[in-house]
């Protein structure tokens, strides 16, 4: 059968909706023939995908880390379950509000990353997240303490809960996922890449590093914000070890197995680590040293995921070269996501 | 156009920078030249607002920028390259000669999120300045290159493309011969002269090399231990004997 490789790279390249809007269509196909349970699992990948999405542009884009997002996705989650339970407010307030809350406190991380980076402000945003998880456990007049509470699902077109939320989990991704790839494939990606490879140089070219760096943590942060509120209608149960950090690691592990700085990476890493995570259900004590193995394997064999690897397969071999100059000419960039060199 | 009065900067108790006075004109290509050490690198890192100098004023245009954060600094048209530099591994040359297009493109975040037909146009725009720009630096085959791939020599002539894409109206260059050999090296200057009569960027030259010093500038700075020690025309200037006792070296007449 002839597949017309070249159309679909151009296509996928030009940043056209109409791949993964069609994969997206695909999926919700294959979600409705299956069961609650595998639909649950389906759920998990397309709400994580969100987070890990937001999460690459700030590590892998901007070269940013931060050990608060587990954090935020949980404020997301609670703030959208609360506001069910105490105020009686409709699902979509609820989620939209912890989204827009959740994007202010997230953008205040910008703070610590103004003066620190590396392993400082890796610290920094541990003791955020830190904090997070204590409020959540002791202020237990609202959020319920340590047992958590009951979040309500919600339902649409006469579907079950699951089914529901899967679909608007899934739409709200896909756009999401549209608009993120749009925007770093602007100045905006430039502008991340530029204060992540070199900030010094990325100022004397007139980019501004504080903006930069505080739209890169709005933009994690509300992509956590509004993963924490579709996980909340998800789970119909909310507590704080949803959000510790074990699941921030296994977030890093989903961002870095499927590849930091490509957007790709953002959906594969997710949807790999909760089939792993699936697999070894029954050997739980394993499950930790078993990550640590694979986030070590990638890091030294893989370090920049699968993504790079599913892009070259989709391009097909490269013919094309440059005749002049030291190297191969492989196309490179953000309009053209191959092989992205990626620190950290 | 640039003016520097009375600049000093100390790290700590190490003084990098003395009392340092001198101007570039408009239109004019100035070398600034001196030892290794003398300050020279410091010099430019202070007038592009990277360090803050503890005395001291620096004019653009008639405009203090003494304070001025160093992205605010290059919004009012004064662009740099660095010694020891790279290009963002992260993007292709043209893409890094995109980002000397920065800071204003024609939309904002939310047009960029959706993909606006602005966006687009603007892209595309920005794309075919930077490429016409590589091609006038005789860089266009590079154009889809990791910017990391390239050899060193070309990542500054690349640097070049993006600090001069946007325009400037002053332009830095802070050793832009190393990594050349001889021919590439006349080739350079004969492109630093035409981007003064070209586009009217007068141009701050930090130079080891005399052969491009000579060849591009019209007026010498000399710097020594952070003093600006002669300024005048090349011919005067490295006929000065402290300039010759501390940078040049005694035998450099008998070289030449
Ligand atoms: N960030 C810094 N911290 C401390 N000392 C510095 C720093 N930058 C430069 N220096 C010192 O300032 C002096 C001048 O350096 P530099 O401006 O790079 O000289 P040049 O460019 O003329 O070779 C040197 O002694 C150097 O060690
Ligand atoms: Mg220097």
């Amino acid at each position: 059968m002839a597949v017309p490789v070249q159309s679909i790279r151009s296509a996928w390249r030009s940043g056209s909706w109409v791949y993964p809007v069609a994969i997206a269509v695909v999926v919700a196909l294959i979600g409705m023939t299956l069961n609650p349970y595998l639909l649950f699992l389906l759920t998990r990948v397309v709400i994580f995908s969100m987070l890990v999405a937001g999460l690459n542009v700030l590590m892998g884009y901007s070269g940013l880390l931060s050990f608060a997002h587990a954090a935020l996705f949980g404020i997301g989650a609670y703030v959208t379950g609360l506001m069910q339970v105490h105020l009686g407010v409709p699902y979509p307030v609820a989620l939209l509000t912890a989204t827009v809350g959740v994007t202010g406190a997230g953008t205040l991380l910008v703070l610590p990353a103004l003066r620190l980076s590396g392993i400082h402000l890796a610290i920094a945003t541990l003791a955020v997240a830190q904090a997070v998880h204590w409020v959540l456990i002791n202020w237990s007049a609202v959020t319920f303490g340590a047992g958590g509470f009951r979040a309500p699902s919600i339902a649409i077109f006469g579907l079950n809960a699951t089914q529901s939320i899967f679909l608007t989990s899934l739409v709200l991704t896909t756009i999401g996922y549209l608009m993120v790839r749009q925007l770093v494939r602007t100045s905006f990606g430039r502008k991340f890449v530029a204060i992540r490879d070199n900030s010094v140089a990325a100022a004397a070219n007139g980019v501004n590093v504080t903006a930069t760096k505080t739209i890169a943590f709005a933009l994690s942060a509300g992509c956590a914000g509004l993963a924490g509120g579709l996980y909340s209608a998800l789970l119909g149960f909310v507590a704080p070890e949803s959000f510790n950090l074990e699941q921030m690691i296994l977030m890093k592990v989903m961002a870095v197995v499927g590849g930091l700085g490509t957007m790709l990476g953002s959906m594969i890493g997710p949807a790999l680590v909760i089939f792993l995570q699936e697999q070894l259900r029954d050997s739980q004590g394993w499950l930790e040293i078993i990550f640590g193995a694979v986030l070590i394997g990638f890091v030294l064999f893989l370090p920049k995921g699968i993504a790079p690897l599913i892009y070259r397969v989709l391009a097909g071999k490269r013919t094309e070269t440059v005749e002049t100059g030291p190297r191969t000419g492989q196309k490179v960039g953000l309009s053209a996501p191959t092989d992205r060199a990626v620190e950290n | 156009m640039l003016d520097i009065r009375n600049v000093s900067l100390s790290f700590g108790a190490l003084k990098v920078l003395n009392n340092a006075s001198f101007s570039l004109g408009k239109g004019e290509v100035l070398g600034l030249i001196g030892p290794n050490g003398a300050g020279k690198t410091s010099m430019m890192n202070v007038i592009t607002g990277i360090h803050r100098p503890q005395t001291g004023e620096i004019r653009l245009g008639g405009i203090d920028i003494t304070t001025s954060k160093p992205h605010e600094i290059a919004e009012r048209g004064l662009r740099r390259t660095f010694q020891t530099s790279l290009l963002c591994s992260g993007m292709s040359v043209v893409e890094n000669v995109m980002l000397g297009l920065e800071p204003q493109p024609a939309y904002g975040f939310w047009g960029a999120l959706v993909g606006s037909p602005k966006v687009r146009q603007w892209e595309e725009e920005a794309r075919q300045k930077s490429m016409e720009m590589l091609d006038w630096m005789g860089m266009a085959a590079f154009a889809d290159r990791p910017g990391s791939s390239l050899s060193f020599g070309q990542q500054r002539l690349v640097e070049i493309a993006r600090a001069l894409v946007s325009r400037p109206s002053v332009l830095l260059l802070d050793e832009p011969a190393v990594g050349l050999t001889a021919p590439r090296v006349d080739e350079l200057a004969e492109k630093i002269v035409s981007i003064r009569t070209e586009f009217g960027t007068s141009i701050l030259l930090i130079e080891h090399v005399m052969q491009l010093v000579f060849a591009a500038c019209s007026r010498v700075v000399v710097m020594n231990a952070g003093e600006v020690i002669a300024d005048g025309d090349p011919k005067t200037v490295t006929a000065d004997p402290r300039v010759v006792e501390s940078y040049l070296g005694r035998g450099y007449y008998a070289e030449s």
